[in-house]
């Protein structure tokens, strides 16, 4: 019994080092009067402003004169920035983060590149969190898609689908161990990288999956239909492409998402598949 | 027991030592001029005599919002891609550029633009020199749209800003990033 107590001491030890060294939110882990402590607590002052008020962007900036290796707030600071079209102001901070914590803001910045279609950037900082730094796992900030996704249709945009495909794979064997971090997408994501790659048969049963997860979600239909469309199988394709429009308009909960750069579905595209 | 004791004294070791070493190792060094500083709100821009016009007032420069759907398009931003698409015109000298152009404007309580922007970047978002006509002719395109339309929720004196990010490769317009 006594053993079976020290193990649990132990395990919760270890919850709250991981608890400690990587969640963000408790200041109390820096030395008190450390520069850390004090810009932590700025920067949670900050953050008690509208994002992008100049009240909270001068207690960032105070954060950062007094704490100059504090990470957190110099992403904090540049969150603003990038949602304002202000890249390079942007970048020049979350440089500064990822100097000081790599594993933890690459992929903000890979974000950023990913959603400006500049994929070779995009796939450097992916490729260090991944392989470098042996990510286990990290969403974009919206939470849908987790970031192998982004890499592996940043390596399709680039002309590398089967990489591509290999790093969606990757994130699937995460799966097995634990299955409750599947994503709303992830199936439809490696079903439009094999499609890409003119593996149509994996592509359906990707799609197929996707369908058991989420069946309002227009953008599977319209690829099944592209699908059924090159076994000619007219009868079938019309019906998915029909049944992708009626949800891009919103019928019965139905909707369509921006998530995925080039390989987002247009409502006109559709359309044009519809033979009335 | 005595394991246990002794694999429990490591670790506390191991967790003391990892807070030392965290925030010993790393030397930065933070050059502080190339952090950026606002005394404003992110989303105002302030005058310039060089490239504003003096009449072009901002009601409230603490109220203005940016949200991307915010401020809309007549006819959508389909319609917006093309009209922009469609009023450029490539030139050869344009070629040697590629990276972003990046235009941001304000739009006022009475519904006008205005403190228009512009700034040239790398693909990796440093600042970039893109050819000054170029410049020049994008954002003139920019200032030509006028189907402009404010949320209906926030009322008609509600003040905006927005950005439009065109990815250039090679001189041409390769995306219209909204």
């Amino acid at each position: 019994m006594c053993y079976y107590k020290k193990l649990c001491f132990l395990l919760l030890i270890f919850i709250c080092q991981v608890l400690f060294l990587f969640g963000q939110g408790n200041c109390l882990i820096y030395a008190e009067d450390s520069g850390e402590r004090k810009a932590c607590e700025l920067s949670y002052r900050a953050i008690e402003y509208r994002q992008g008020s100049k009240e909270s962007q001068l207690l960032f900036d105070k954060a950062i004169e007094v704490g100059p290796k504090y990470a957190w707030v110099y992403y904090q600071k540049s969150v603003p920035f990038f949602k304002r079209g202000l890249f390079a102001e942007g970048v020049n901070l979350i440089n500064k983060a990822i100097e000081l914590e790599p594993q933890n803001y690459l992929y903000y910045r890979a974000y950023w590149y990913f959603y400006n279609r500049s994929y070779e950037f995009c796939i450097r900082d992916l490729e260090a969190l991944y392989t470098v730094h042996k990510d286990f796992y990290t969403a974009i900030p919206s939470g849908e898609l987790e970031m192998r996704l982004l890499l592996a249709m940043a390596y399709a945009q680039s002309g590398d689908v089967s990489k591509g495909i290999n790093w969606a794979l990757n994130l699937m064997d995460t799966y097995k161990s634990q299955p409750h971090l599947k994503g709303f997408y992830d199936h439809f994501c490696l079903g439009i990288l094999y499609y890409q790659n003119n593996q149509f048969d994996l592509a359906e049963a990707e799609f197929e999956k996707q369908l058991m997860v989420q069946d309002n979600f227009a953008d599977t239909y319209y690829y099944l239909g592209l699908i059924k469309e090159k076994e000619a199988e007219h009868i079938a394709a019309q019906g998915y492409f029909k049944q992708a429009l009626a949800r891009m308009n919103q019928e019965h909960g139905g909707y369509s998402l921006n998530f995925f750069t080039e390989f987002n579905t247009k409502k006109e595209d559709v359309e044009k598949k519809i033979i009335n | 027991m005595k394991n246990i004791y002794f694999l429990q004294t490591c670790y506390i070791l191991l967790l003391l030592c990892s807070f030392g070493c965290s925030s010993e190792n790393k030397v930065v060094l933070i050059a502080k001029a190339e952090i950026p500083s606002r005394n404003h709100d992110l989303s105002y821009t302030p005058y310039d005599a060089k490239f504003d016009n003096p009449n072009y007032i901002i009601c409230d420069s603490t109220g203005i919002s940016s949200g991307r759907n915010r401020l809309q398009y007549i006819g959508g931003t389909n319609k917006l891609r093309k009209d922009i698409t469609s009023k450029y015109v490539y030139r050869p000298d344009y070629e040697p550029f590629t990276g972003y152009i990046v235009i941001r404007f304000l739009v006022n309580c009475e519904g006008q633009s205005g403190r228009y922007r512009v700034q040239s970047l790398n693909l990796d978002f440093s600042p970039s020199n893109a050819p000054s006509d170029l410049l020049n002719h994008t954002t003139e395109i920019v200032k030509s749209l006028d189907n402009w339309t404010k949320s209906a929720v926030n009322g008609p004196k509600k003040e905006y800003s927005k950005f439009i990010n065109l990815k250039i490769t090679n001189g041409k317009i390769q995306h219209v990033l909204l």
